[in-house]
Parts: C-alpha cells; structure tokens; sequence
C-alpha cells in the first residue's frame, strides 16, 4: 500500500513539472500578436457582375513587412461563382508598391526581388513573398492588379468579378503579422448607356424662278442676274446640288420651240460675242460650299448644261448654324444666224443630303 | 431562623422590584446615546483600486441635520484618499434638491461636512450626501471597508463598499460588425430622345444607391466613355460625331453635354461640378471622377439622382448618339 502511494507521488510530481515547465514555455514565447492594417481602400474599375476589373488595394501596415515574410491577397470565395483570376495571371499582372515606390516582381523571391503568385482553382489568392528588402513599419502599401499594372511588363490579365451581386470581402494577411479586410460592392450593373438622336433635317431655296437673258446681240455675251441657292442640312456627310437641263428635250441647250425650232447648244467654254454659245457659271458664298467643274469658272466662262443632273456644288460637312449660299449665272452668245425668235430653257437644280 | 426565614423572603421581593424597575427603565427610559441611521447605502462610480469615484450616501437619519451640525466620514487608516477639501459637496432632503454644504474638510481619515442653512435633514428623512467630480480615490489593495457615520447631528452608523478583488471593475466588450458595401443603379439606360435645336435635351433622374459599414465612408466614381478617346456624346456611324462635354450652362442650339447630381436621400456630397440644376451640367471625364461622397459609415441607404442633358446646333450632324458612363463605388475601410 505505502508502494503504491509512493509511487502516486512520484507520478504526480512528474506530472505537475511538465505542467509546470509548459506553462513557462508557453510564457516565454512571444506572442506573434496580429496588428489590424487601416486605411484600407480597393478601387476597382468595373464593379458588374462576371466582369473583368482591376483592383487598386492600398492600405497601411503598422508592423511592416520583414524579409521572408508573406502577404496574401485573398479573392472570396474560391469557387468559379467567387472572384476568379484570368488564367495566366501571374506576377506580370500585378504592380506591389511600398510608400508609393514600386518594387521589383518575380514569380519567386531573390534578393531584394519579391515572389507574387496567384494560386487556387480560381487564382483567386495572390501571395507575395519579400526577398530581403523589408518594409518600415507604418508604411502604405498599394497594390495593382490587372492592365493598371504597368510597373515592368504591363498587365494584360484581370480579375474576374463574381457572378452574383452584394457586398464581397476580400482579406489580407500573411506571416507579416497584420489582418485586414476590404468589402467591395458587386452590382448587378454599373454602367448607364446614355442615347440620343438627331433627327435628320434639309432645306433648300432659289432666289427666283426665273432668269432672264434679255434680247441677245451678236454684240455682246448675254448674262441673267445671279440667281441665289440656299442651302441647309445636318446631313453629317454633307450634301450635293445638282444641276440639270432640259434644252430641246434630247440636247441640253437654249432652245426656240417654234418653227424653224433652233438650239443653242450648251457646252464648256469661254463665251465670245458673235459665236453661239450657252452655259452656266457659280460662284460659292456664305459657308462656302464647293462649285463643281465646270462650273467653277468666272468672266464669260461657262459650264456645260446637260440634260442628265451633273453635280454643281458640294459640301462634305453639316452646314451648320447658318445656311450655306451659293450664286448661278447663265450665259448665252449668238452669232449672225442665229434664228430670230423666243428662246427659253428649263434649269433644274435638286439637292441631295448625304446622311 | 424564622426572622431570618422573613428577612430572605423581604430581600427576594425587593430584589425582584429592583430587577422589574431596572428592567423597566431599560426598556422605557429613553437613554442619552445617539440615535442609529438606517437604510444606509453608498453608490460610488467607480469600485477598482486606485480609481477616483465619486459617491452618493444616502440614510434615513431619526435625529435629522440641523445648520452648523457636521457630519462626519471615518474611512479605514491608510484608505481611502482626498484632498484636505472637498468641493462641491451637497445634502438633499428626502430626495428635494441637492443643497451645497458650508464645509467638506478631509483630515486623519475623517471627512467632516458642515450643513449650512440650505442643506438640513429633518427628523426622519432620508439624508443624501453627494460628494462628486472624482475626488476621493479608492484603496490600493482590494476588498471590504467600512465607513462609519458620525459627528454632531447626533446619528451614527456604518456601512462598507467593495473594492474590486480583482484587477479592474470593468468589462471591454469588443465587438466587429462585417464589412460590407452595396451599390445599385436605377437603370441601365438613359435616353435623351430626339434632340432639337429647340430645347435642351435632358433624360433621367436615374439613381444609384449606396450603403456601407465601412467607417471611412464611400466615395462613388464616375466615368466616361465618350468616344473612346474624348468624352462626350458620340455619334460612331460614318461620319462620326463627337458633341463634346464641358461644365457649362447648355443652351438650346448650341452643343453640350454633362450631367448633374443631386442627393435624393441621405446626407451624402455631391462634388461640386455635378451640384448642378436647371440646364447647368458639369463635365464628363474619360478618367473616374469623383460624383459623391461620405466621411463615415451609412446609418441608411444613400441614394443619389443623375440627371443627363445635352443641346445640338443646326449643325450637329444627324443620327444617332450615345454614351456610355461607368459607376462605382469603393468603400474607405
């Protein structure tokens, strides 16, 4: 009996030192106490659902970051529905700066170099390991993910934003020592299409409708008083104004209808008293427009007029506030036997909007 | 023997009429020994070691306090501490007004308080003594003390308050509440319609909505497309059409195109190039610009309106314009 209570003692002894010496194992390891970064902040650039964004995560570490030591950027929730990286998204992608100074990236740790890589079905965490170069206590860490990285090779691969909308928290920590958390919102959308139309609108005036070329001599080259073409549109691609003639029915020119039935056949040239000729000459005004060949011609020049519409002015813009103008003059010449009598012509000038 | 027989019984009778009228004189013959308070309590704000309190005394005291009468505080030597005076000291009546002293004077472990004309007790009342602004420090060392109450109003009494046996008499609660940001739109459309040299054009309010924990606040960005180079409204059919943006007043006939916010609830800002109304906007950035903001975390939903408007000249090319404007939030954790 005395044999078993020694040896009870004994046991209880042995079992209260280890106890004991636990006790002051436990006591004399310092506690790796986590402190709680601040300022914490993940600016993204799209926040819809299952759309691709960067992420801007700045925050301040009061304990800083030692050499060796790892952060890790955790992404939730590590399924195909959570945030998900782009596959091939590695180091390249990712920009980590210290007090607003950039670090230099590997896929792994050398030297002052630090390791980023992502891992997890979904890429969803990125962890970085400090080469040598430690981070100062209090120091504001930026980190880049995505096309906004472009500290060395820029990005090109994104995060993936999850595909269900609400409030997503993503978490720091790693063996520097400090936690901390950032929400982000995920919306259903987060852009608004802003639409507008503007109706297209054209208008078109002569000044008059009808020009005359008084009684013709073999004298002199008759000429009509300008007639004035006004236009306005916001066509964007401008417009055209077309001339055509209707002459004898078959040939463009100034024509005598009764008998004997005689035209003045129109055609380029330079008019000269004595010779029988007929044509039209422009001459560009407000805005100006652009008078087409060969109309574009001055002094007793003309253009010939033709029985198909032949382009006589163009602009290739909207006209803008105020209408454009644009003048039309017809000239004729007759020789010493040329027909007495009324000659009339029928000049029609359309204008077509280039929408 | 029989004298002695009636002596005995003569001395037993007159020792039972001594006992009966000594007892009787104990019990009806109201003695010169001051009267004891009752329904003593002590409220103090602080019970830790080495904490300043203060203390709130109340008892019913049979005798009361008159002018002049003291009222003493006899603490534990080597106690409780205070200063040589106490200020702000008062005495209520039956719970009536708390009625400043003459005197609180502190020596040797005694706290001594003077009654002054305002601040009697009369018989039978409930006596409050308030001693406040934290000026009597508690024992180092933890545990029960008594006080007793005394001094020329007649009364006495005693009664003892806990030091804590532990370190401190207060519990940290700590307590986290999830991070969390919400943003919504409205819509996801916003038409300004065919658009005349007559009128400016203008489409929404849309909304958005944002509510966080975050304690820094939000702020919400916005963003725009343009035509992919410049802001503003773009027409990208051929011929393409930029109607560019600018802070500015619109008006008919003439181009713009901006945006205006406004608070629709809540308390958040609004920057100030998009406080805009009637057909003033602000400009749109190809960069995020800021549209709205808050300091601290939402007790509710913020809801901010938009409001898009644009005016064409006569020679804003025909056709059909759009825009694309990119919102978002980010939490200040």
């Amino acid at each position: 009996m005395g044999k078993i209570k020694t040896q009870f003692n004994k046991n209880y002894q042995k079992s209260l030192s280890i106890i004991l010496a636990l006790s002051l194992l436990f006591v004399s390891i310092p506690h790796a106490q986590a402190a709680s970064l601040s300022t914490l902040s993940d600016t993204m650039t799209r926040i819809k659902v299952s759309t691709l964004s960067n992420h801007t995560l700045v925050f301040t570490t009061p304990t800083g970051i030692a050499g060796a030591a790892t952060l890790v950027v955790t992404f939730p929730d590590g399924t195909a529905n959570g945030f998900v990286g782009q596959s091939g998204i590695d180091y390249t992608d990712v920009d980590l700066q210290d007090d607003g100074s950039d670090v230099t990236l590997a896929a792994s740790p050398t030297g002052t170099t630090w390791g980023a890589a992502f891992s997890g079905t979904n890429l969803n965490v990125l962890t970085f390991t400090n080469g040598s170069a430690a981070v100062a206590a209090s120091s504001i860490i930026t980190i880049k993910i995505g096309t906004n990285a472009t500290s060395g090779t820029t990005g090109d691969k994104q995060i993936t934003n999850p595909n269900t909308s609400g409030s997503k928290t993503i978490t720091i920590n790693g063996t520097f020592g400090d936690t901390g958390s950032i929400a982000v919102p995920i919306a259903t959308d987060d852009q608004v299409v802003v639409s507008a139309s503007v109706d297209p609108s054209i208008t078109f005036q002569l000044s008059t409708n009808s020009a005359s070329l008084g009684t013709m001599t073999t004298g002199a080259v008759a000429s009509t008083s300008a007639v004035t073409l006004t236009m306005g549109t916001n066509a964007a691609g401008g417009y055209t104004v077309t001339i055509q003639d209707q002459g004898n029915g078959t040939v463009g020119g100034l024509y005598k209808s009764s008998v004997p039935t005689k035209n003045i056949t129109s055609g380029t040239a330079t008019l000269s008293a004595g010779t029988e000729g007929y044509g039209a000459q422009g001459t560009t005004g407000t805005g100006s427009p652009t008078i087409s060949s060969p109309y574009n011609t001055s002094g007793n020049g003309v253009g010939q007029l033709q029985r198909t519409a032949q382009s006589f002015i163009t602009y290739g813009s909207p006209t803008g506030v105020t209408n454009q103008t644009s003048t039309v003059t017809f000239k004729a010449a007759i020789s010493a036997s040329t027909p007495a009598g009324s000659y009339a012509d029928t000049i029609t000038l359309l204008m077509t909007g280039n929408f | 023997m029989i004298i002695s027989v009636r002596v005995r019984s003569k001395i037993q009778k007159l020792i039972s009429i001594l006992v009966f009228l000594l007892l009787f004189f104990m019990a009806y013959v109201p003695g010169a020994k001051a009267a004891v308070v009752s329904t003593i309590s002590d409220t103090m704000t602080r019970q830790k070691i080495s904490t300043t309190s203060n203390h709130t005394i109340v008892f019913t005291t049979p005798t009361g306090i008159a002018n002049t009468n003291t009222v003493t505080l006899t603490f534990p030597s080597s106690s409780f501490t205070m200063g040589a005076s106490l200020s702000g000291v008062t005495i209520a009546d039956n719970g009536g007004a708390d009625n400043a002293v003459t005197s609180a004077s502190y020596a040797t472990n005694v706290l001594t308080i003077t009654a002054s004309a305002s601040s009697t007790v009369a018989a039978g009342h409930a006596a409050t003594i308030k001693i406040p602004t934290a000026q009597i420090t508690n024992p180092g060392t933890a545990g029960s003390y008594k006080i007793t109450i005394g001094g020329t109003f007649g009364d006495t009494g005693a009664f003892a308050v806990p030091i804590t046996t532990g370190n401190d008499d207060q519990i940290a609660i700590a307590a986290d509440i999830d991070l969390s940001i919400t943003f919504a739109l409205s819509t996801n459309s916003c038409a300004l319609g065919v658009m005349t040299t007559g009128a400016v054009a203008s489409c929404g309010p849309f909304t958005y909505t944002v509510g966080t924990t975050a304690g820094g606040g939000y702020t919400v960005t916005v963003q725009d497309e343009g035509s992919g180079t410049n802001p503003g409204l773009y027409k990208s059919a051929a011929t393409t059409k930029l109607i560019a943006t600018s802070t500015a007043t619109l008006a008919a006939g003439t181009e713009g195109y901006g945006i205006q916010g406004a608070v629709n609830s809540g308390s958040q800002t609004i920057a100030a190039v998009y406080l805009k109304t009637s057909n003033n906007v602000g400009a749109l950035s190809r960069t995020a610009t800021t549209i709205s903001s808050y300091a601290s975390a939402t007790s509710a939903d913020h809801v901010t309106n938009v409001t898009a408007k644009a005016a064409i000249s006569a020679g804003t090319p025909a056709g059909t314009y759009q825009d694309t404007l990119t919102f978002l939030a980010t939490g200040n954790f």
